[in-house]
């Protein structure tokens, strides 16, 4: 019998016949699985990694190598959620987004600022920007003062399926 | 006042030359080992994020191969691949490492303690 990601990889096949859907299985069944979307030249298109009772992450791969040792960039616990987004990512071409905080840190870095200068500019202290650079949700007035101290302006859009973009204002 | 964190980029480059100036393992579980405490040192060195397995998904830090992300070689019984997203880490049973993006491109190679590669 097939599991969840076994599945995926028929539905997946079935839909776009022109790439290539390769199951890496673990030695053991309970640990992670992946499975490889390759374009038709055989060039990595994005990975599905799945795991028992924990659910699938999503990732396009980085350029540079900066994604060894990382986790998924986008995380589903619902398979019709993550095939749902795996054909949208095929359909569209794009890329996944990894979490917000990994953004705030890595935007952060890429400015070559530390926390503390950072914290500095807030007003707030260095213990502050780690915890906000840690967390999984951040209020869209927290954003704003960090990517302020950065230097930076926060722009908040909403994409509808019909490709129309809104700017939001908070 | 903290120094900005060297970006994942640099700090896998740092992570393979350590890698690379390490002695030579003789087992499986011996290069598994440095592996894994190369990369926990570097991410210690050269960033200021803590260490929190429970937070690998959003904090930022590289963090070892997994035990339990063990694959097996196809007709390499003497060969355990440990996969990430888009590299597979390869540890032979005299201790040879080899790390491999998802285009099968070698971006680190070294010998175990009888002088032997993976490959």
């Amino acid at each position: 019998m097939k599991n969840l990601i076994q599945r995926m990889q028929g539905e997946l096949a079935g839909r776009f016949p022109g790439m290539r859907f390769e199951i890496d299985a673990p030695l053991e069944e309970t640990a992670e699985w992946f499975l490889d979307v390759r374009n038709q030249d055989g060039s990595l298109f994005l990975v599905i990694q799945w795991r028992p009772e924990k659910g699938f992450g999503v990732s396009t791969p980085a350029a540079d190598n900066s994604d060894y040792g990382s986790g998924p960039d986008e995380v589903y616990p619902d398979p019709i959620l993550a095939t749902d987004r795996v054909i949208d990512l095929i359909e569209s071409g794009g890329a996944t987004e990894p979490p917000i905080a990994v953004r705030l840190a890595e935007l952060r870095q890429g400015r070559g600022l530390t926390q503390g200068q950072v914290a500095e500019k807030a007003g707030v202290k260095q213990a502050n920007i780690a915890r906000i650079e840690g967390r999984e949700d951040v209020k869209v007035s927290t954003l704003k003062k960090v990517v302020a101290a950065m230097g930076a302006t926060l722009s908040i859009r909403a994409r509808f399926p019909d490709g129309t973009e809104r700017e939001m204002e908070f | 006042m903290d120094r900005p964190n060297p970006t994942k980029a640099e700090r896998f480059e740092e992570f393979l030359r350590r890698l690379g100036a390490a002695p030579a393992a003789s087992s499986l579980d011996e290069a598994y080992r440095q592996v894994c405490d190369i990369l926990n040192a570097v991410e210690d060195d050269l960033t200021s994020i803590p260490f929190d397995p429970p937070r690998w998904m959003e904090d930022g830090r590289m963090y070892p191969p997994q035990a339990d992300r063990a694959f097996a070689v196809t007709g390499r019984p003497d060969l355990t691949r440990f996969r990430s997203r888009h590299h597979s880490t390869f540890i032979g049973a005299n201790g040879a490492i080899e790390v491999r993006t998802d285009a099968d491109v070698v971006v680190f190679s070294k010998s175990g303690a009888d002088g032997r590669t993976v490959f």
